[in-house]
């Protein structure tokens, strides 16, 4: 009886957890002006539809509503309230069947882009110049980027780490009594 | 404790290696395969002893239990430490590979001996027992500490520096695993007597 409920509980164990529609993935970026929330199940399956709920991160009073494009995509402005507070934006996705994820831009992410300095557009423009322009685009854009990779790069050793290893160590225990059960020794006894 | 990949030089390694390989099938050979859950399970407890850290100065170093497999597993330890290393080097990406030798028996040899050579004095006193059960942990970190210090030495002779360093740095941690040896084995020798008498 105990034997079969820890047979039960394997498999149990067992089954996927990683399948596939089982967590909404969201991830939100500025770009000028406007937020573009990107929210999918895979890499390969859009969220169709979705709900999308934009609130303050303080307050957490509702600044807007919407509903996300068969691809998985909604694009809106930053909302007046939520520059003058400077506070950041939380923004909430729910699909069907009760999934919901949600994703914290930063004040400091659309603040400072709205407050950077464009630079100015010369009559003539030359290549170094142009260069220069370019480079300071690119690194307002890639800032924020940059900083979510650093943020996920994983350094302590992770639950799923820890089980893998035990897993490892007791399987390796009942492998190797398995094996030391079957030498002819033992066999030759049962007769 | 664990000593990273790449910092050691090549005779260095291949003494750690050799003597850990031998440490190693002793371990096997004297092995009591009818308790082989016994020794995976405290492979594990070895396992994730190692991601309590215990802040020292501006660094920490973490917990071994070392003198704690030798004392329970005997000669046993050196493989159930080691497997755990291998472990440990694949899923956290402590020490390495390479290194595996030198760690092994920078950790595996002081936990043996201290566990052979303090066994018999659990079968004295209650006294005696949670003596043995604090030296055990005390001196199995201390000679583990020096034993990393020595390969660390031995290594690079400027390393003398850092050597020290690893020996101070390491003594808050020699009095915690002493402690914790001790109530663990006290704890064992009331509540499951038969566990430690788990080597040859």
């Amino acid at each position: 009886m105990f034997i079969r409920s820890c047979l039960l509980l394997v498999c149990l164990f067992c089954l996927p957890f990683q399948a596939q529609a089982h967590k909404i993935h969201v991830f939100a970026w500025v770009s000028g002006e406007t937020i573009t929330v990107e929210s999918n199940f895979s890499k390969d399956r859009p969220l169709v539809k979705g709900k999308v709920t934009v609130r303050d991160g303080n307050s957490h009073a509702v600044l807007l509503e919407g509903t996300g494009d068969e691809k998985g995509i909604f694009t809106f402005s930053i909302p007046a309230e939520a520059k003058t507070n400077g506070s950041d934006l939380l923004i909430v996705v729910s699909g069907s069947e009760g999934h919901q994820s949600e994703w914290l831009v930063p004040a400091a992410e659309y603040l400072s882009d709205s407050n950077s300095s464009k630079p100015e557009i010369p009559a003539e423009l030359n290549s170094a110049e142009l260069k220069k322009m370019l480079q300071e685009l690119l690194e307002q854009e890639l800032a924020p980027i940059r900083r979510s990779l650093a943020e996920n790069r994983q350094d302590k050793p992770g639950l799923r780490d820890i089980m893998g290893g035990i897993g490892y160590l007791l399987g390796l225990a009942g492998l190797v009594a398995w094996l030391k059960n079957r030498s002819p020794r033992t066999r030759k006894t049962d007769d | 404790m664990h000593i990273s990949e790449g910092i050691l030089n090549a005779p260095v390694l291949a003494g750690g290696a050799a003597l850990t390989t031998i440490g190693t099938a002793v371990g096997l050979k004297k092995l009591d395969y009818d308790r082989i859950m016994t020794v995976s399970l405290l492979s594990a407890a070895f396992f994730v002893a190692s991601l309590i850290h215990v802040p020292v100065g501006p660094g920490s170093v973490h917990l071994l239990l070392g003198g704690l497999l030798g004392l329970i597993l005997g000669w046993g330890a050196f493989p159930a430490i080691v497997v755990a290393l291998i472990l440990q080097s694949i899923f956290f990406q402590y020490g390495g590979l390479v290194v595996l030798g030198v760690n092994g028996f920078t950790i595996a040899a002081p936990a043996v001996l201290c566990g052979l050579f303090l066994k018999p004095w659990l079968k004295g006193s209650r006294k005696q027992q949670m003596i043995a059960g604090f030296l055990a942990g005390f001196c199995a970190m201390l000679l583990s500490a020096l034993f990393m210090a020595g390969a660390l030495f031995f290594s690079d002779q400027g390393f003398l520096h850092a050597a020290g360093l690893v020996l101070i740095s390491h003594l808050p941690v020699m009095l915690i695993e002493g402690v914790i040896t001790m109530f663990v084995v006290s704890f064992l020798i009331r509540v499951e007597p038969e566990i430690l008498s788990l080597n040859t």
